[in-house]
């Protein structure tokens, strides 16, 4: 394993070497559809440019610590230099808004994120007040005890604890009018990002519409209670994974209640003292879960940071539903047929697959598909390489460190400027942060995973 | 209430007459958009003699006094007989009243429409004087808890604006609440929390202090340039 993923570093570097490959691809305009088809892709390089660099520095707490600064201290200051050079990225836009919660390093994400999206903790009276307007009652009217401080917060609200006949329960609550704020945030962030970035408002629309049902959809309590328990029932018979219970008698619009676990938090187990079999067993519980997520249910958490899991006994516990995503079985078997061992090989079938998935466009030259062909190859070659040898050990730093790279060179190229055509399907953003997020997770984690391909795969 | 009124006692008819004449009031207002436009019409409406009337209430406007207060007052009594009230912080009690407030606002807003909808922050015309004073008590009742835990800071003389301070913030609230057009009102709870949050903020530290001191620097050479130009 270690001689491949070596030999796939070598084989990067050595392309950004060739200095004519490398200009003829920034030359072209479409070859910023790099990534399996595109959009998602930068959104989840900010996940490993994160939680991946954290995994790559490895060894003590301090060192992470230095990391963290240097990471946000270099943010901070090529924030502008950054924006301005990303032109034509509606990948860009459509990251920037999906980092609505530290996925970027937090100097970054203050300025376009944390004014925009988080909340001020709920007074107490408010909390009351909110209960009042969804139950007609109060907190202690519901529970025996009522924690007046939030006991942590959540994205868009925080939880409390609380207690009735012996039973501990996580009650998140949501800021009032949370919805309606972020529908104005982000119609007054739109046409700033628009000009920052010099894009083209038809361009991205479909990448910001994703985004912002997803976004929307997440202050939406009544439809997380759904999701949670569909996606609990669905997944309950895998191992070594629970969820908690979820009490729809004490949910509501704004409240959304759930069985209080206590656990150890996934960051600190896996910056911690784990074992190798532990880490193994909660990265597998964590793969399986995602694996039957994305190809039996196609429903999919589709945000796998720390702070969604808590690990507790050699169990890994899934906390927050608020984000999923749904793809439909097409899109499915459009998006993952990039995982058939043969397609690499086979360029036929190769572009038949990119041009499926409008990465390929029929307006497109024969030059032009032959660079993103290329393109596609090198990308399918390091991304789908847990995949291609029945397990994989995350706990390679020059796994992640690759696609970092890769991800940076490819952030960096000019050729991000023009294009022609919306291409890629805005479905794939979430697809991609949910493997980006998955894999830094793993490799935070340093799991060593048996991975298979979907039986209609083999 | 009519049917309870024959088998009260004197006292107990004088008041009922009380609840009775106001909400006929109000209903007027509420239907009509306006005032009944005398006396002798309301008690026609009603089945009264105007003595009995002039038993309960002095005029019309006093009428209407008698409703905005107790309407008041009952806000402030349902929500400082709560469980939790005593154990509240100064910033609690106002917060745990403000939300009762746009609770309760909800079930009057066309009245409130009609009495408020006009008026501008600082204007409060008669009619309004015992909800005013009212509230001013509840307040004044607020800042001394709040700068006996230390929560507010106290400033002898300049406190003793804070109850009127406040009384303007809650207008604000209305005034808020009556432009609102979010689902369910939800942003009004929003503005609550964040203008209590910071007014906190401003009573807790120096920064009155400070802004008075500046006033009192500023000023002088404000008229000063201003005699000049």
């Amino acid at each position: 394993m270690k001689k491949s993923v070596a030999a796939r570093e070598k084989k990067v570097s050595g392309k950004t070497g060739t200095q004519t490959s490398q200009e003829s691809i920034r030359s072209t305009p479409i070859s910023r559809m790099a990534a399996l088809g595109g959009t998602g892709a930068k959104v989840g390089i900010n996940y490993l440019k994160y939680y991946g660099k954290r995994a790559l520095a490895g060894g003590s707490d301090r060192s992470l610590e230095i990391h963290a600064r240097e990471l946000d201290e270099e943010n901070a200051s090529t924030i502008y230099d950054t924006f301005s050079k990303l032109k034509g990225g509606p990948l860009k836009l459509a990251q920037m808004l999906s980092i609505d919660r530290n996925l970027l390093p937090r100097a970054y994400a203050d300025q376009f994120v944390k004014a925009q999206y988080s909340v001020p903790p709920l007074s107490y009276p408010l909390v009351v007040r909110t209960f009042r307007r969804d139950f007609g009652k109060e907190p202690l009217d519901l529970f025996e005890t009522f924690g007046r401080e939030a006991a942590h917060g959540a994205s868009i609200g925080q939880v409390h604890k609380a207690s009735r006949k012996g039973k501990d329960y996580a009650v998140k609550v949501q800021y009032p009018g949370v919805a309606e704020s972020l529908k104005s945030d982000l119609r007054v962030v739109k046409p700033i990002a628009l000009r920052v970035l010099g894009l083209r408002e038809r361009d991205i629309d479909q990448y910001f519409r994703e985004v912002e049902t997803r976004l929307l959809e997440e202050t939406d309590y009544t439809m997380e209670l759904e999701r949670s328990l569909h996606l609990t029932e669905a997944s309950g018979h895998l191992d070594n994974i629970r969820f908690p219970k979820y009490y729809p008698e004490f949910s509501s619009r704004h409240v959304l209640t759930m069985e209080w676990i206590k656990g150890q938090p996934l960051d600190k187990f896996a910056d911690g003292e784990a074992s190798q079999a532990d880490r193994d067993l909660i990265g597998q519980a964590l793969w399986d879960f995602y694996s039957h997520q994305v190809h039996d249910l196609n429903l999919f958490h589709a945000d796998p940071h720390p702070g969604n899991f808590l690990v507790k006994d050699g169990v890994l516990c899934v906390l927050d539903f608020g984000c999923t995503k749904q793809i439909t079985r097409e899109f499915y078997r459009k998006q993952f047929r990039f995982l058939d061992p043969n397609l690499p090989e086979n360029p036929q079938l190769l572009e038949e697959a990119l041009r499926d998935l409008d990465v390929i466009l029929p307006i497109d030259r024969p030059g032009e598909i032959l660079q993103i062909m290329t393109l596609c190859r090198t990308w399918l070659d390091l991304l789908a390489l847990p995949f291609r040898s029945g397990s994989f050990d995350f706990g390679d730093p020059g796994f992640l460190k690759s696609i970092y790279d890769m991800g940076e060179e490819n952030r960096k190229a000019d050729h991000l400027r023009t294009m022609k055509g919306q291409r890629g399907s805005p479905d794939t953003i979430y697809v991609n942060r949910a493997f980006f997020g998955l894999y830094s997770l793993l490799g935070r984690l340093r799991s060593r995973v048996k991975v298979s391909l979907p039986d209609w795969l083999k | 209430m009519p049917t309870k009124l024959s088998k009260n006692s004197k006292t107990g008819q004088k008041k009922d007459y009380r609840t009775m004449i106001s909400e006929a009031y109000m209903a007027t207002l509420r239907r009509e958009g306006r005032a009944p436009s005398s006396t002798h019409r309301l008690c026609e409406d009603l089945g009264i003699a105007e003595t009995d009337f002039y038993a309960a209430f002095p005029n019309l406007n006093a009428v209407e006094k008698y409703f905005w207060k107790n309407w008041i007052e009952s806000i402030i009594e349902a929500v400082s007989s709560g469980k939790e009230w005593t154990s509240f912080s100064a910033k609690e009690r106002y917060l745990a009243f403000l939300f009762a407030f746009t609770g309760e606002a909800l079930e009057q807003r066309s009245l409130l429409e009609q009495r408020f909808g006009k008026l501008t922050l600082l204007c409060s015309p008669s009619s309004l004087d015992g909800l005013k004073n009212s509230f001013k008590d509840f307040a004044g009742d607020l800042i001394h808890h709040g700068i006996e835990k230390g929560e507010i800071a106290s400033r002898g003389a300049i406190g003793n604006f804070y109850p009127e301070v406040l009384y303007i913030h809650w207008r604000s609230v209305l005034e808020y609440f009556l432009k609102d057009e979010s689902r369910g009102f939800e942003q009004t709870d929003a503005f609550v929390e964040k203008t209590v949050e910071f007014a906190f903020d401003l009573l807790r530290t120096q920064a009155i202090d400070s802004a008075a001191d500046l006033a009192r620097f500023l000023l002088p050479q404000i008229a000063h340039f201003g005699g000049k130009s």
